[in-house]
Order: C-alpha cells, then sequence, then structure tokens
C-alpha cells in the first residue's frame, strides 16, 4: 500500500483547509476538510427547547 | 511584502463569519443576563450540532440544547478566555456524543445532511469544495475514520480547537494527537483514491 507523503506540517494545513503549493495530490483532502469546515459554519442553531428556555430565564448556576 | 502577508492568512480566518467576540457575552451571560446566553447559543449551537452531526449522534437538536443546558448550568464555575470557552463547551458536547453513542450500544446511523446549500459569499477554495464534494461521499469517508481518528479531524476542524486543546481534551498527548489527524488523513486519502478507483454503480 503507498504512503501517503505528508509531514505533521502539510497535515496542519489541509487541516485549516489551505492548499500546499505543488501538492496537486492534496487538493482533494483540502476540499474534503473544507467542506467538513463549511457544513459546520453554516449549520443554523436548533430552536431551543421549552426547558433550555426556561431554564435560561433564571440565573446561571456554579 | 503585503501581498506575500495576504496570502499566509489562513483561509478560515480570513472567511469565518463575523460573530460577536464570545468573552463579553460569556461575563455577561455568567451576570445572568439571559439574552447574551441566546446570543452564545446562536453563535456556537450550529457548530455544537454539526459536531453532533457529523459523529451520526441519535438525536443532534436534542443533544444541543443538553449540552447547552449544561453549560447554563455550570457557567458560574467556567474560567477562561475565548478559546477556552470554546475547548471547554465542546468537551461537553464530546461527552454528550459518547454517552450518546454508549446508550445507542452501536455505531451511529447514517443520517447526516450537512447545511451546505447555503452558498454564500465562499472564495474560490470553498466553492470548489462545495461543488467537488457530494454530502453521501463526505459522510462516507468521515465514517470510515477510526473513532479516535474521528474525534480529532472534528475536534481540529469542525470545534477549531488547538492540537493543545484536543490533547488535554481526549487526555492524550500532544505527539499523539498529531499522530492521529496524520493517520486519519491518510486514511481518507486512501479511501478517496479506492473510490475513485471504483466503477460507477
Amino acid at each position: 500500500m503507498a504512503q501517503l507523503d505528508l509531514t505533521l506540517l502539510d497535515a496542519e494545513c489541509i487541516l485549516s483547509g489551505d492548499a500546499l503549493p505543488g501538492r496537486v495530490d492534496l487538493g482533494a483532502l483540502v476540499e474534503l476538510t473544507t467542506y467538513v469546515w463549511i457544513s459546520s459554519q453554516i449549520e443554523p442553531a436548533p430552536p431551543m427547547s421549552a426547558g433550555l428556555l426556561g431554564q435560561i430565564a433564571g440565573p446561571a448556576t456554579s | 511584502m503585503q501581498l506575500t502577508e495576504a496570502r499566509r492568512e489562513p483561509t478560515r480566518a480570513r472567511l469565518a463569519p463575523r460573530s460577536a467576540p464570545l468573552g463579553p457575552l460569556v461575563h455577561a451571560a455568567q451576570a445572568g443576563c439571559a439574552a447574551s446566553f441566546e446570543v452564545l447559543y446562536r453563535q456556537l449551537a450550529g457548530q455544537v450540532l454539526s459536531y453532533l452531526r457529523w459523529h451520526r449522534a441519535s438525536d443532534p437538536d436534542g443533544l444541543t440544547n443538553d449540552v447547552f443546558a449544561q453549560v447554563h448550568r455550570n457557567l458560574g464555575a467556567f474560567r477562561g478566555d475565548e478559546a477556552g470557552f470554546r475547548s471547554w463547551l465542546f468537551t461537553i458536547a464530546h461527552h454528550r456524543m459518547i454517552d450518546d453513542r454508549r446508550r445507542a450500544g452501536r455505531q451511529p446511523q447514517l443520517q447526516h445532511d450537512p447545511a451546505v446549500d447555503e452558498r454564500v459569499g465562499w472564495g474560490d477554495v470553498e466553492e470548489d469544495a462545495l461543488a467537488a464534494m457530494a454530502p453521501e461521499r463526505v459522510r462516507d469517508l468521515v465514517a470510515v475514520l477510526s473513532p479516535d481518528q474521528r474525534d480529532v479531524v472534528l475536534l481540529r476542524i469542525v470545534a477549531d480547537l488547538s492540537v493543545e486543546d484536543v490533547a488535554r481534551m481526549l487526555h492524550k498527548r500532544e505527539g499523539a494527537i498529531k499522530a492521529l489527524q496524520h493517520r486519519a488523513l491518510a486514511t481518507l486519502r486512501r479511501h478517496m483514491d479506492t473510490l475513485d478507483r471504483a466503477p460507477a454503480r
């Protein structure tokens, strides 16, 4: 099985969604991590439940 | 040179939606301001929901509410900065997800439907990613990761936590986190190659 030629720094770049110059072979990975990131950024907050709404109407506790 | 500096700016730092700083909101919510807590919820609940969905939690909406209920209950005891709050929030979300997984006693079900059709304001790289990736393909790829690899990758990307934060959260050394994310990317790349070679159904 072919090993992926990837340094730890390359991995950081890919996880950050930054394309690596000259590494066309890693483009699909960058697209994948970018997709996951975008999906989290545009996911709308779900409606607050009645329980949570009732809870926050009172004071925060420690 | 300015252009060079601009190119060095991380893509996500440049494109992340503008939102109110968390610090003042947390402090106000700690003082009992319900409106500030609601803003915190609106800013972060979508990311928590996304994290739970990528993990295929059984009731992501309900769990997200449970996470924020726990955050609210313990908010008075929180001490830390903005990064610390994110880390604390996703630690709670992560533990809820693990509880859910144990309760279900199974690998999570396929149900994620990422909200990626709302394509507004992204740059070229992001538009390329949206165009190139089908939701089912991404879902299947994330599913091939081991639980440890999936935890690390999703905490780094969705929760936007540092290696140090993830290491602390998962009780592992930073080197172990880096190794896990490296292996995760190798696994993903290998499966992408496999999918690309597979005959079309």
